[in-house]
This record gives C-alpha cells, structure tokens and sequence, in this order.
C-alpha cells in the first residue's frame, strides 16, 4: 500500500451520485482533504456497512472540508442499483472497473482481482497523510477514520486516542 | 398426477439404485462363476458344487447386504451430521452464510446483483435457505436417495439374481456342458447389465456391454486358473467333505 507523505496517484474514473452519472477525479478534489476508501465489491453483506457508514456520517466530514468517493471494480450500471438498494448515498461510488486505480493504490487484492477494504485520507495538496487497510471478513471503523481526519485538520500534535475537544499537544505540551 | 419435475426427481432416485444393482448382480455373477470354476476345475461332484454354490450365494447375498446396509448408513449418518452442523451455522454466521451462497452463485455465472436479491430473499424463508446453502455452498445434495434399506434390499435381490444363473446349469445339465452354460449365462447376463446401464447413462449399449463382459472374462479365468493351479500342486482332486 502507499503510505504517509505519497503523492497520491491522479486518477478519473465515472462515478454515481444521486443516479447522476459524471467523471470524478483526484484533481477536482484539489483544495479539499479527500477521503479515498476502497471497498471489495457492491452488492454483498458485510461492505453495505461500510458504504452506509460514511454515508451517515458524510456530513461530518463535510463540515471538516472532506469530500468522500468509494471506489470498487463494479462498473456503474452497479454503483446505482447499489446506491438505490441502500436509499441513497450522500457520496460518489467510482468505478474502478479496469483496476488501473486500484492497482496504482496498491489495493487490489492478488487472487480476489477486487479492492482490499484500503482507506487513504489525502491532504488539499493531493499528498497522502493517512492509510489502513482490513481483511475481507472484517468492515473498517468509519469513525476512527473521521477522528483521524480531524486531528490532521488541527494541525496540532494528536496523542494516543485523541478526541476532538481534547487538547492537542504544541511544542511546550509534553506527554 | 405428480408434477413433471417431481416424476424426474423420483426417477433419478430410483435411479440411484443402480450401484447397488450392478455391484450386487456383477458380483454375485462372477463371483460364483468364478467359485463354480474353480470347484470344477478342481474335480468336486455336482452334490457339493450345488451345496457350496448355494451357500455361497446365501452368505455372499446376506453379506453384501449387510455391507451395503453399514456402509449407506455411515454414509448418511456422516452426511445428516453435517447437515445439522451446517444448518447451526447458518443461524449463527448468517452474514457469512449469506455471502458464501452469493459468492457460489456468482460463480456459476449469475449477475452479482441478482445473486444479492435471490440470497436476501431466500433468507427469509430459513429452511429454503438452508437446503440451497447446503447443496450450492458444499455440495451437499438431498439424501433421500441414500436410504440404507433399499439399497441393502436391491443388493441382496441383485446378488441372489447374480448367483442363481449360473449355479442353475448345475442342476440339469451334465457336469461337463453345465460349467460352459453358466459362463454363457453368465456372460450373457453381464452384457444384458452392462447395456441397460448404458442406456440409463446414455452411453454406447455395445460398448457398456463390452466392458462388463471384459471385466466378468478376466475374474472367470483367474479363478479357473486359480483351481487349475491348485490341483497340480495338490497333484489329486481335493479332498470331497
């Protein structure tokens, strides 16, 4: 996977939102902290947890200056019964579907030929400043990654299972 | 009248005796063909050819049917173990079991999307998913066609069918035209097997029959040779009891 202080490779892939299909991009996120997660594939029973998860909580993130697109190798037609399977998503669902993108996270899980459960939280500068990844069999905590991307955004040092309305530790705070 | 399908089903479950039919009849075929050889062979009167032909398809019926008995109740019991096991993890895992059906029935070509709604929708009715689970998942198919009485019965019946046509030549005919007859019925009847599981396989008749007639020559001339040999190293016919 890459890792803290990567460019984050540029990409476009279509994408769904509200049944609207566009192209979606890493550049027209520039300016934004953006929120990349990678999921294995539409229609199962463990990622609608996931894609749910940040859907909820897409307004908090907002709020945080965070755009949010999901990303797996099912193409489009897919992407929008899913979205509509699950009332709507307030995010895009990108189609990865010849990988290319996957490939170049490194997220594309060798024998399954689908995306790991990989999430990257990329700065307004297009650098990556945060990545986890989880086994198949297990969904990704969509609050950690929500905390994690508001400690970025204080800019401050964040101890150990900070919380926002914490305190940060400056140059003076010692731990 | 019973609905085509369910008429299929039951054929093809009837037709699932057919192990038990062509290893009880092959076997009781060659095996006292084989015995009926050997003890002419080895110059014994037609009173103990009949007696020891006679005993030999009583215990072989009533072995091999125990034997099929035994092993189809394992078989079954093993299988009805794993079954309930499955069924308990269904209800515990259902996430798991969900996804495993989903991803059986991907693979065998259907859309994602519709394996999604077929899986959703049939786990609401918990015992229709259950069955396809088991038979999608781990290929664990109806047991119904696995009942250890009638196979036991078809096994015993196929043996004494086996057994009783070539010892019959024993009975009328002169000693050194009966063992011919025998092989000839018994040949005979094997190709008459072989065809008929031909054309329940949709194979070649001539070619099914071929192939259990090749097999029954073999195991005949082993047993011959068997007798033969054990007369010249006896250097007299064996002892009559």
């Amino acid at each position: 996977m890459l890792t803290i202080a990567d460019a984050a490779p540029d990409f476009s892939l279509p994408g769904v939102y509200q049944g609207k299909t566009r192209s979606y991009s890493l550049r027209e996120a520039r300016g934004h902290w953006l929120v990349l997660f990678f999921y294995p594939a539409d229609f199962t029973f463990v990622c609608p947890t996931e894609v749910t998860g940040f859907s909820k909580l897409a307004g908090d993130f907002s709020k945080e200056r965070a755009m949010i697109y999901g990303v797996s190798v099912d193409p489009v037609e897919s992407h929008r019964s899913w979205a509509e399977e699950l009332g709507g998503i307030a995010y895009p669902l990108l189609s990865d579907t010849d990988k290319s993108v996957s490939r170049a996270y490194q997220v594309l899980h060798p024998r399954e030929g689908v995306a790991i459960r990989a999430t990257y939280l990329i700065d307004p500068e297009g650098i990556i400043q945060y990545s986890a990844a989880s086994n198949m069999n297990v969904g990704r905590s969509v609050e950690e990654s929500l905390r994690v991307l508001r400690a970025l955004c204080t800019g401050k040092l964040c101890p150990a299972d900070w919380k926002p309305g914490e305190p940060t530790g400056g140059p003076e705070h010692k731990y | 009248m019973a609905h085509p399908v369910e008429e299929k089903r039951r054929k093809i479950e009837s037709r699932g005796r057919i192990r038990e039919f062509v290893f009880g009849i092959q076997d009781g075929l060659i095996s006292t063909v084989g015995l009926l050889a050997g003890m002419q062979a080895a110059g014994s009167s037609r009173f103990v050819i009949l007696m020891a032909g006679t005993a030999a398809v009583c215990s072989g019926a009533f072995s091999m049917s125990a034997g099929a008995y035994l092993s189809s109740k394992a078989e079954k019991e093993i299988f009805d173990h794993e079954l309930e096991k499955e069924a308990r993890f269904v209800e515990q895992e259902p996430y798991m079991a969900q996804e495993g059906l989903l991803d059986a029935l991907h693979r065998e070509g259907l859309a994602r999307e519709a394996c999604y709604r077929i899986v959703k929708l049939m786990h609401e009715q918990k015992s229709v998913f259950v069955a396809t689970f088991q038979e999608k998942v781990l290929g664990l198919g109806s047991a119904d066609v696995n009942n250890p009485v009638k196979g036991a019965l078809v096994m015993a019946l196929s043996f004494i069918l086996g057994g009783v046509l070539p010892l019959a030549p024993f009975v009328f005919m002169p000693l050194q035209w009966a063992l011919v007859i025998a092989v000839l019925f018994t040949g005979t009847a094997l190709f008459g097997v072989g065809m008929f599981k031909g054309k329940l396989s949709g194979q070649s008749l001539g070619r099914s029959g071929l192939e259990f007639l090749s097999i029954a020559l073999i195991a005949t001339g082993l047993g011959y040779a068997v007798g033969f040999l054990l007369e010249r190293f006896a250097g007299t016919p064996l002892p009559v009891v």
